[in-house]
């Protein structure tokens, strides 16, 4: 029968919060002389280790509901910043301006020729409807993109707002961003089109 | 084809218990007979004798209750052919280090930490325990370069905790 709690994401809290108190009382120790108690790091780490093993060995076993939520309650004050860890593969804290929300940057790319790639194309889970030859504008409805994208066509980076060449603006809200291009789009075209969004921990 | 000897070994939930696979490639359709030997490090055999592994048995065995402590052992498959292929192999050592019953012991003493916190502010517990975990992984690094003595010392240091328990938890 499954276990009520996530054993293997306990099991991950407690390897990162093992490293996290352990930097934490090495600052605390220098700065403080060594006079207060100092073995969570150790009972973290020995913890871990521990409900890592018998959740190898069975990881139905109803004892690691115990164990395991003994080990979520040492990783303590560690928790969350385990948790950005974890989510960002090591990278700071990253915010969502709009939100406050803790969160990671998930890559945008899309590439493809008008009037030739099949449409739409899915991008971070969500469809894509790409411009047919004649439309001046196309819609990424993607939340909350963060505001970088930068957009090829035929290999070269296409400018803003310049009059004198193709270019193509952006309009971005918090659901969706606007491509609009001064000279539609023209069949076979390749545009490539990058980015990052913002998506919530 | 030349047939080639191998195995595997595993545990399951059961840790004095472990299973052989026979991962061997080629054939040889003269095999009569087939043993394993585990040794310990003063070259005895673990359970007294060869175990047998008959062929008709298939390729996975389930070896019970041997392990009622644990052990770093030399394992030794050996294959016996009545016609034996040039070129082929027809036995296969490794050294293989059990840590069930430490593992156990081990944490047997966190579910007790687990019930009754207060237990890590005993004098010693701690430290014993995570030493009992350090001499765990102790015994795995020592068998990644087949140390099979050092692994056995780090396993036999654990027993010593184990049998003297009352002394150190």
């Amino acid at each position: 029968m499954a276990l009520p709690i996530n054993i293997g994401l306990f099991i991950q809290y407690g390897e990162v919060s093992s490293y996290l108190a352990a930097t934490d009382f090495s600052r605390q120790r220098l700065l403080k002389g060594g006079a207060f108690r100092n073995e969570l790091p150790l009972l973290l780490s020995t913890v871990t280790d521990l409900v890592d093993w018998n959740n190898s060995r069975d990881g139905n076993d109803e004892t690691l509901v115990d164990t395991a939520n003994y080990e979520y309650q040492l990783c303590g004050r560690y928790i969350p910043k385990a948790q950005q860890i974890i989510a960002n593969m090591g990278q700071g804290l990253i915010v969502n301006p709009a939100t406050g929300a803790v969160s990671i940057l998930a890559p945008i790319y899309i590439e493809f020729y008008v009037g030739v790639t099949a449409s739409p194309v899915m991008i971070n889970g969500v469809n894509v409807t790409l411009p047919n030859v004649g439309d001046s504008s196309m819609t990424l409805p993607l939340t909350y993109i963060k505001q970088s994208l930068e957009i090829e066509m035929d290999g070269i980076s296409i400018p803003r707002v310049a009059t004198d060449r193709i270019a193509a603006n952006v309009n971005y809200t918090n659901n969706d961003a606007t491509i609009s291009v001064n000279q539609p789009f023209a069949f076979n075209q390749l545009w490539v089109i990058a980015g990052d969004q913002y998506q919530t921990v | 084809m030349a047939f080639a000897g191998d195995y595997s070994i595993s545990q399951g939930i059961d840790v004095t218990s472990f299973s052989l696979q026979d991962t061997s490639t080629g054939s040889d359709p003269n095999l009569t007979t087939r043993s394993i030997s585990l040794f310990k490090t003063d070259n005895t055999l673990l359970g007294g004798a060869a175990i047998p592994w008959p062929l008709s048995d298939g390729s996975t065995k389930l070896i019970s209750g041997l392990l009622v402590r644990d052990f770093s052992l030399n394992a030794v498959v050996t294959w016996t052919s009545s016609s034996p292929i040039p070129g082929s192999t027809y036995s296969k050592a490794g050294i293989v280090t059990f840590t069930g019953n430490s593992n156990e012991f081990a944490y047997g003493l966190l579910q007790q930490i687990a019930a009754n916190q207060s237990l890590t502010n005993d004098n010693g517990y701690l430290l014993n325990l995570a030493i009992v975990n350090s001499d765990i992984q102790n015994a795995n690094r020592a068998t990644t370069y087949a140390d099979q003595g050092n692994a056995q010392a780090a396993l036999d240091r654990i027993y010593y905790f184990i049998v003297n328990q009352n002394f150190f938890f």
